[in-house]
C-alpha cells in the first residue's frame, strides 16, 4: 500500500518533469510552435543552391526576418517555410507556366495561392538573365514594373520589390 | 491535516528543485533551430540528471523530509523516482541517435572527445545502480557492500555526468551556469557527506552502552541501551532508530530497528530484534558493555500525530515491537482510551511479549486477541488468518473513530489494510510500515 502510493507518487513527479522537459524543448525549437500555429509563408523563389536565408533574410538583409527569428539557423528556415521545390515535390502537383493549377495534397493550398500572387520560375524553368549593367540601374522596377511600357515584367510578378529580382535573375556575366 | 499539507508542498519543492537547473538553461540562451527532438534529448539528459541527484537528498534521513510520509514512504519513492529519472537518462541518448544517426559515432571511445566518453559511461555507472539496487540479492550483494559500491557509484555517475554536459559546452557556456550546474553537484555530494560524515561525528559525541540483553519469545533479544555521559533519546512511540553496534559511528554497517520501550524513558532505550537475517541472527552473542551508537529517532508510525478516541493495533511476528512500545508509552502516560490488539504468530510459544501483554490489560483498557495460526489441541481462541469477519467480532460500533496500525510481514500487512477497507476503515486512517529499504 505505501509502496504503490510511493509509486504514484514518483510516476506522477516523473509525469510533471517530462511535461516541463516537453515544455523546454518547445521552447528552444519554436519552428515547431510555428508549423503548427500558423505556417510559415511560402518562400517565392527557387532555393536550390541558396541555402544561405539569412544572406538576405538576416536582421542586415534585403529583406530582413521578424525579429522573433533572431538566431534561428539557416536549417530550421525549411521547416515552416516551403519552397516552390519544395512544392513541385509533392505528388500530383500540376503546373502549368508558372502557376498551379491544383496541389490537391493537404497543405499545399498556401503555397499554390502563392505561386499564383508571384512564386518562382516553374520547374525546368530558369528566371532569365539581366542582359544589362546593373550599376546605377538598381531601380529595377523603373523599367520592369508589371504596367511599365519599357519592359514589364510579367504579371505574376506585380508587388514585388527591387530588392528581389536578383533572387531569381543572374547578372548575365555584365 | 499539517502533515498532509507539509507533503504537498514538499512535492513542490521536489518539482521546483528537479525543474529550476532545467529552466536557468534557458535564460539567456537565445540560440535556437537545433530542432524538437534534439531540443527534447537535452532536456531529458538535464531532467534526469537534476532528479538523480536530488537523490541523495532523499536518503539523507533529513527529519524535514521524512516526518509527513514515513523514511519508509521515502525510500520507496527513492526507489520508484530513480526508476523515473534512469528512464529520462536512457532516453537522452536514444532520440538523438535515433534524430541523427550520424552521432553514432559519438559512442567510439577511440575517436569520441572525453566528455562524449564521460557521458556514455555515466549511463552505465547509472544502470550498476539502479540494476544493482533491484537484483542485490540475486547479485549476492551484501546490505553493506551495496551500500558501499551505491555511495561510490552515485558520486562517480554525477561526475561523469558533469563533466559531459559541461563538455558538451552548449547550455552551459559562460560562468554563471556552468558554476549554477557545478554547485548543484557539490550540494548533492554534501548531501552524502552528511549522512556519511556529519551525522556519525554527531552520533560520536552520544555513544550508548549496552545495558542488558535478554532473550525473548519468538527468537528474539532485547537489548537495552543506557546513554554515555549524556542524556538519551528523546523519541516518540512507535519511531525506530539505526542501530551501530560494537563498531565505529563510521561504519556503513548499521541497521534499522524499532524501539520496543517506553518513550516516556529516553534515559533507557530498548530495542527487540528476530534473528533473521545475517547480522540479526548473531544479535544474542552481543555482551552488555557493547558500545553502540543510535541515530535516530525516524518514522511516523506513531499514534501522537493525530487524537482518536481509540487505537487498534494489528501484529505479526516481530511486528509486535514498535506496537510494544505504544503501549508500554500508554500505559506509562495512564492513557484509558480503549485499545485492542489482534496479534497473530505461527504458535502461542512464539508470540514475544505474550506475558507482559496479558499484564498490560490490567494497566490499560487493552483486549488482546491472539491470532494463531498453528494453534495447539483444544485452542478456543481465534485461528488462521486475520480477516474481516475476524476484526468485526471484536471491534466496537464507533470504530471509525479509531485509528488503526498494522506492523508485520508484508502479506499480513496487505490482508489487514484490505480487511479493513472492507470494514469502510478510511484509509487514511491505517498507519503502516515497513523495513523494507533495499
Amino acid at each position: 500500500m505505501r509502496e504503490k502510493y510511493s509509486v504514484h507518487l514518483a510516476l506522477a513527479t516523473g509525469c510533471l518533469v517530462f511535461l516541463f522537459t516537453l515544455l523546454f524543448a518547445l521552447l528552444q525549437s519554436p519552428e515547431i510552435l510555428s508549423t503548427s500555429v500558423q505556417g510559415g509563408v511560402a518562400i517565392p523563389h527557387p532555393i536550390a543552391g541558396r541555402h544561405k536565408c539569412d544572406h538576405c533574410h538576416g536582421r542586415a538583409g534585403i529583406r530582413p526576418y521578424p525579429v522573433r527569428h533572431v538566431g534561428w539557423n539557416n536549417a530550421s528556415c525549411t521547416k515552416c517555410h516551403l519552397s516552390p521545390d519544395s512544392v513541385m515535390a509533392l505528388p500530383h502537383a500540376n503546373f502549368s507556366g508558372n502557376q498551379a493549377k491544383s496541389v490537391p495534397e493537404k497543405g499545399a493550398g498556401r503555397f499554390s495561392a502563392s505561386l499564383a500572387k508571384g512564386g518562382g520560375p516553374a520547374a525546368g524553368k530558369k528566371a532569365p538573365l539581366i542582359s544589362h549593367p546593373v550599376k546605377g540601374q538598381e531601380d529595377c522596377l523603373a523599367c520592369h514594373d508589371t504596367k511599365n511600357e519599357i519592359k514589364p515584367a510579367p504579371p505574376d510578378h506585380e508587388g514585388r520589390q527591387n530588392e528581389t529580382c536578383e533572387g531569381c535573375h543572374s547578372r548575365g556575366g555584365m | 491535516m499539517r502533515y498532509r499539507y507539509y507533503g504537498i508542498l514538499q512535492i513542490g519543492v521536489y518539482l521546483f528543485l528537479a525543474m529550476t537547473p532545467l529552466l536557468v538553461l534557458l535564460t539567456g540562451h537565445d540560440v535556437h533551430g537545433r530542432g524538437f527532438w534534439r531540443e527534447l534529448a537535452v532536456g531529458l539528459g538535464f531532467g534526469g540528471v537534476s532528479m538523480m541527484g536530488l537523490q541523495f537528498f532523499l536518503t539523507g534521513r533529513f527529519q524535514g523530509i521524512t516526518s509527513p510520509y514515513g523514511i519508509d514512504v521515502v525510500y520507496y519513492f527513492h526507489r520508484a523516482i530513480s526508476l523515473v529519472a534512469f528512464v529520462f537518462l536512457l532516453f537522452h541518448p536514444s532520440i538523438l541517435l535515433l534524430s541523427a544517426p550520424a552521432t553514432f559515432g559519438l559512442l567510439n571511445p577511440l575517436s569520441a572527445p572525453g566528455w562524449m566518453t564521460a557521458g556514455t559511461i555515466a549511463l552505465f555507472v547509472f544502470a550498476f545502480i539502479v540494476g544493482s539496487s533491484l537484483f542485490r540479492l540475486k547479485l549476492g550483494l551484501g546490505y553493506e557492500q551495496w551500500r558501499l559500491l551505491h555511495g561510490f557509484a552515485a558520486v562517480t555517475a554525477v561526475a561523469l555526468a558533469l563533466w559531459h554536459m559541461i563538455g558538451v559546452n552548449y547550455y552551459l557556456q559562460g560562468y554563471v551556469k556552468r558554476g549554477l550546474w557545478i554547485a548543484l553537484a557539490i550540494t548533492w555530494v554534501m548531501a552524502l557527506l552528511y549522512v556519511r560524515l556529519v551525522k556519525p561525528l554527531l552520533m560520536r559525541s552520544k555513544p550508548y552502552t549496552v545495558e542488558s540483553v535478554t532473550k525473548e519469545r519468538g527468537k528474539s533479544w532485547t537489548l537495552v541501551l543506557r546513554p554515555e555521559g549524556h542524556g538519551g533519546m528523546e523519541f516518540k512511540p512507535g519511531q525506530f532508530a539505526w542501530l551501530t553496534i560494537d563498531r565505529s559511528p563510521f561504519s556503513i554497517r548499521e541497521h534499522p530497528f524499532s524501539f520496543s520501550s517506553s518513550a516516556m524513558h529516553p534515559e533507557r532505550l530498548a530495542f527487540t530484534i528476530k534473528e533473521l537475517g545475517d547480522f540479526t541472527a548473531t544479535i544474542g552473542s552481543v555482551t552488555p558493555g557493547t558500545r553502540t551508537y543510535v541515530d535516530g529517532p525516524y518514522g511516523s508510525f506513531i499514534p501522537d500525530r493525530h487524537t482518536f478516541s481509540g487505537y487498534v493495533f494489528i501484529a505479526g511476528g516481530v511486528g509486535i515491537t514498535p506496537i510494544m512500545s505504544i503501549l508500554r508509552t500508554f500505559a506509562d502516560r495512564h492513557d484509558l482510551r480503549p485499545l485492542i490488539l489482534f496479534y497473530a504468530g505461527r504458535q502461542m510459544e512464539e508470540l514475544t511479549f505474550r506475558e507482559e501483554l496479558d499484564r498490560l490489560q490490567e494497566r490499560l483498557t487493552l483486549r488482546v486477541v491472539h491470532v494463531i495460526n498453528c494453534p495447539p489441541a483444544g485452542w478456543t481462541g481465534e485461528q488462521g488468518y486475520i480477516d474481516a469477519e475476524m476484526m468485526g467480532r471484536y471491534l466496537p460500533e464507533g470504530r471509525m473513530a479509531y485509528e488503526y496500525f498494522v506492523c508485520g510481514p508484508i502479506p499480513m500487512q496487505q490482508g489487514a489494510r484490505e480487511a479493513l477497507e472492507k470494514l469502510g476503515v478510511p484509509p487514511e486512517q491505517v498507519q503502516s510500515e515497513s523495513f523494507n529499504f533495499v
